[in-house]
């Protein structure tokens, strides 16, 4: 129960209470009358004679019944609220919030933070729908899930049954969350709950999220005019140490060896001893005991993590290996204790040049691990990476290409005369062919001039023109120098050879048959099906089942994944076959477990779950039975004067 | 409520406020009666138990020597040849005796109880007068009793009048007031008669041993109580509210809220002690009426005291 004026009724208690008992302990300023014989007046009056301006404070029936009267008024002037029923037409949405953190141990009696939270909710239910004769059965209750996205679990109905099973179905997921999906979400349902059977809406609806604070998106969300009420779960307290992230990638002078990297953070303020264990398909390579350096307590109380970044020695795999990384030992908050990827298999590229082989492209491209150079030939099928060196040709070749200072007959780019020499680029680096950096001081003489359509991307461009393009035509990427890098600074340059690495895989990508990949829980996981494969299935380590369709490329994707670690993709036809995908958590969730106080959304703090249901105010009930006192005090009055 | 039980009209000042002149006329045909035959004093215009001269024949007796022969019967010596002298009820005079509270408890009403008192011992003082009764009238209070002995005949009337018209409420009386009263006047009566006791009867307790003195002496006792319409019907008259009673003697102040519940138990008890003084009076062989301040005095004569016997 809250009260909204609370002094109000005090001051007034304070200030007519004793005014109420003085007119009862004064004695009253009668009348004076004189008559023959008082006597006969004695028994009736019921009156003391007393000299003094006082009488003693007797029981007194009507006395009482005003008191009540006066506090029932004082009652109704405190407004006091109590949290009830949802009424006739009332609207509640719940939002339960199924991001990974929520499943962290310390929602208190053993349960997980997920658990509580949908405890909360079944609570919240059972006081919104009571059921039972004088329950107010009018009430609409809907119930968002959020995860990689938000989904309604249940649209809005006022039955218990349905709504509990629908709490039941909730089950957490390795992902992120935002509110913001949510409450669109609840806001769209809430205005217009059913097309067919549009009414008038008064209120908005209330909104109940069941969170521990972890809500990527708090920031960002306004609360506009929706009341919202947080059911804040977990204590926040316990300590945690995550493997944040873990990375392998192939040597590039040995591709057969795996290089697995890791960070592993400690979110305690002491310095934590763990045992770490690295396995490569399931089987242990690497244990090693490590000290995790303390985190720092910031000014503010947020903990920013000692980090212990490890590198394991190379382990010869050539073929596609699933790594995993794995803090030994329980906390806490157990998903964050591994992490997996997934480092494809050892493949060269073959890569056609047409060119002299004594040629500094073919000198360079030579040099690039795992790259095959083959004799130019007319089967350019046969090659992953056709590389045309300063020679033209009439058709656009059937293959991903490089093509370097010649006239590539594309549709989508036209050529110009050369231009003067210019000192001067400036690269994309968000392609991926610059991922290794692009040149700074780049002296280039004599480019092409060229014309490029939008969906050509100029990935180093000079001063007076693009020098690099990158784009997709007839099926297959292509990558154009246009300018002769033999007449250029660039080889000298230490991007240059990241460039040309780069460039290899990025066009071979779609021409490699790679079937192992990874992804991130919360979004779609692609990954390539060998030839002929039309259905696959995959499979998570819970038993999560998500069938898939081979389109064309042969690429299958699913999503949003809602569990992180390997996934087993299968298929049995043509000829049965497995790949594996690593499913990482997001990078956004951290292995600060602590819980806010207040939830802060949109700058504005919100309330924290005390309140369930809708506030009922009592003051019309107050002022109804101060009404029916008063009666029965004025019946009692007129039965005693009667 | 400052007026209520106050007298609107100013308190008589001549005989004429008292008797007025409607009234004497229709007294003229009046005549005060004792239920009983009482011997008297005088002779007068009221039967005697004595055998006098009157003109009703009571007895014969044999003639002795000293008697008056104008009383023989003549008739009789001629038959029977002796002589018998004819008795005649003899006519007596009548004792009359008015007794008028004169406590603080009279003097309230509207009209005043004293005043009213005062109008009806002047009406009963004037019939008795006229009878050549013998009356005395006494009041009494407190502050003791005054009394105007043995008036007989119309003349003394305007002495009758003045005494009363001299009259003032005296003093509340710690005790029995009208039993000390009675107790004074009782010794000083000659002769038994009429005692007509005129009060509101409220103060005291029993008032029976205090008529016994009269009554039980052979007296007609007849009580008339005079009660004013503000005590009969309080709440007619107009009492209301939260009022601090207080008594016109010797009570102390009640703070009452008067209600229609009050007004009943009031009623209630004024009833009862009405209904005692009635029992009072008829113990002792005597008549009550209670008589409010405000009934027409010829009226009263006419109607209940002349149906009652008392005046006739």
């Amino acid at each position: 129960m809250t009260w909204l004026t609370p002094w109000s009724a005090f001051w007034l208690l304070l200030a007519l209470v004793p005014i109420l008992l003085a007119l009862y302990i004064l004695r009253l300023r009668r009348a004076r009358q004189l008559v023959p014989c008082t006597s006969l007046w004695t028994e009736a009056a019921e009156d003391v004679q007393a000299n003094t301006p006082f009488q003693r404070l007797r029981r007194n029936l009507l006395l009482l019944l005003q008191l009540i009267a006066l506090l029932l008024i004082a009652l109704a002037i405190a407004q006091p609220r109590i949290e009830a029923a949802a009424g006739r037409g009332e609207r509640t949405v719940l939002l339960v919030d199924c991001s990974a953190s929520m499943q962290a141990y310390d929602g208190g009696g053993g349960r997980t933070r997920f658990e509580a939270a949908a405890d909360a909710a079944m609570g919240v239910v059972d006081r919104l729908h009571p059921g039972g004769w004088f329950s107010d059965e009018g009430g609409q209750t809907m119930i968002v899930s959020l995860g990689a996205g938000a989904d309604i679990v249940q649209p809005f109905t006022g039955s218990r049954s349905v709504l509990r099973a629908a709490i039941g179905r909730l089950e957490p997921q390795d992902t992120t969350a935002e509110l913001g999906d949510g409450l669109n979400m609840a806001r769209a349902w809430a205005s217009e709950p059913n097309p067919d059977e549009p009414r008038a809406l008064s209120e908005p609806a209330r909104i109940e999220v069941f969170t521990d604070g972890g809500l990527i998106d708090l920031d960002d969300v306004a609360t506009r005019d929706n009341p919202i009420m947080v059911h804040l779960v977990g204590e926040g307290t316990a300590a945690n140490r995550t493997v944040q992230s873990v990375a392998a990638e192939r040597s590039a002078e040995d591709p057969d060896a795996v290089q697995v990297f890791a960070s592993l953070w400690n979110w305690t303020i002491e310095p934590r001893d763990e045992r770490v264990q690295m396995s490569l398909d399931g089987g242990a390579v690497h244990i090693e005991d490590v000290r995790l350096p303390a985190g720092r307590l910031d000014e503010d109380g947020a903990i920013t993590p000692g980090r212990r970044d490890m590198v394991f020695t190379p382990a010869t795999r050539p073929d596609a290996v699933l790594v995993e990384v794995r803090l030994i030992g329980d906390d806490i908050f157990p998903l964050d204790d591994v992490a997996w990827t997934v480092v494809p298999a050892r493949e060269s590229v073959r890569v056609m040049l047409a060119a002299g082989t004594d040629s500094m492209m073919a000198r360079a491209i030579r040099a690039v691990p795992g790259v095959t150079l083959q004799e130019f030939s007319d089967d350019v099928s046969s090659s992953d990476v056709l590389v045309l060196d300063r020679v033209d040709v009439s058709i656009l070749p059937d293959a991903p290409t490089l093509s370097i200072d010649t006239t590539l007959p594309s549709s989508m780019v036209s050529w110009n005369q050369r231009r003067g020499a210019e000192s001067m680029a400036i690269g994309d680096f968000r392609h991926p062919v610059l991922r290794g950096g692009s040149p700074i001081d780049l002296w280039v003489g004599q480019p092409q001039g060229v014309a490029i359509d939008a969906s050509v991307r100029a990935v180093l461009r000079g001063e007076n023109g693009p020098l690099v393009l990158a784009w997709e035509e007839a099926g297959h990427r292509r990558v154009h120098i246009a300018f002769d890098p033999a007449r250029s600074s660039w080889p000298w340059d230490p991007t240059f050879m990241s460039f040309l690495v780069d460039t290899l895989d990025w066009l071979a990508w779609r021409s490699g048959g790679e079937t192992a990949g990874n992804g991130v829980a919360g979004g779609s996981v692609a990954v390539r099906l060998p030839e002929g494969v039309e259905q696959a299935v995959a499979i998570s380590i819970r038993n999560d089942l998500q069938p898939l369709r081979g389109r064309s490329g042969g690429r299958a994707a699913w999503g949003p994944v809602t569990t992180a670690g390997p996934w087993l993709v299968r298929w049995d036809t043509p000829q049965r076959g497995h790949s594996v995908v690593a499913v990482q958590l997001p990078a956004a969730i951290e292995g600060d477990l602590s819980r806010p106080e207040q939830l802060m959304i949109g700058g504005e703090a919100v309330d924290n779950g005390a309140s369930l249901g809708r506030s009922v105010p009592l003051w019309p009930w107050a002022i109804g039975a101060s009404l029916l006192v008063l009666m029965i005090e004025w019946a009692v009055f007129t039965r005693r004067i009667a | 409520m400052p007026s209520f039980g106050v007298d609107q009209l100013p308190p008589p000042k001549t005989i004429e406020d008292l008797l007025g002149p409607a009234l004497l006329a229709a007294m003229d045909s009046l005549e005060l009666t004792s239920r009983k035959v009482l011997a008297g004093r005088l002779h007068g215009d009221r039967r005697s138990k004595r055998r006098g001269f009157s003109i009703d024949f009571a007895d014969h007796r044999p003639y002795v020597a000293g008697d008056d022969l104008r009383y023989v019967d003549w008739n009789v010596y001629a038959r029977l040849d002796a002589l018998f002298l004819k008795l005649y009820l003899d006519e007596e005079d009548l004792s009359v005796l008015l007794v008028l509270d004169g406590s603080p408890s009279m003097d309230w009403g509207d009209p005043s109880k004293w005043t009213y008192a005062r109008r009806l011992a002047m009406a009963i003082g004037s019939i008795s007068l006229a009878s050549r009764h013998r009356v005395s009238i006494a009041s009494f209070s407190g502050d003791g009793v005054a009394q105007l002995r043995d008036l007989r005949g119309r003349g003394r009337t305007a002495e009758l009048g003045h005494w009363l018209l001299d009259r003032e409420i005296g003093s509340p009386a710690a005790g029995d007031e009208l039993g000390n009263a009675l107790r004074i006047l009782a010794p000083t009566r000659r002769g038994r008669g009429v005692a007509i006791v005129l009060s509101d009867f409220l103060g005291g307790e029993d008032p029976l041993p205090a008529l016994r003195v009269l009554g039980g002496g052979g007296d007609d006792l007849h009580c008339l109580q005079v009660l004013a319409p503000q005590e009969i019907d309080p709440g007619g008259q107009g009492m209301t509210g939260d009022v601090r009673l207080e008594d016109a003697e010797y009570g102390g102040p009640r703070e009452v809220t008067v209600t229609p519940a009050l007004l009943r138990a009031y009623r209630a008890r004024l009833d009862a002690r009405v209904q005692l003084v009635r029992d009072a009076a008829h113990g002792c062989g005597g008549t009550h009426l209670a008589v409010g301040s405000d009934t027409d005095i010829e009226s009263l004569l006419l109607g209940q005291l002349k149906s009652g016997g008392m005046v006739q």
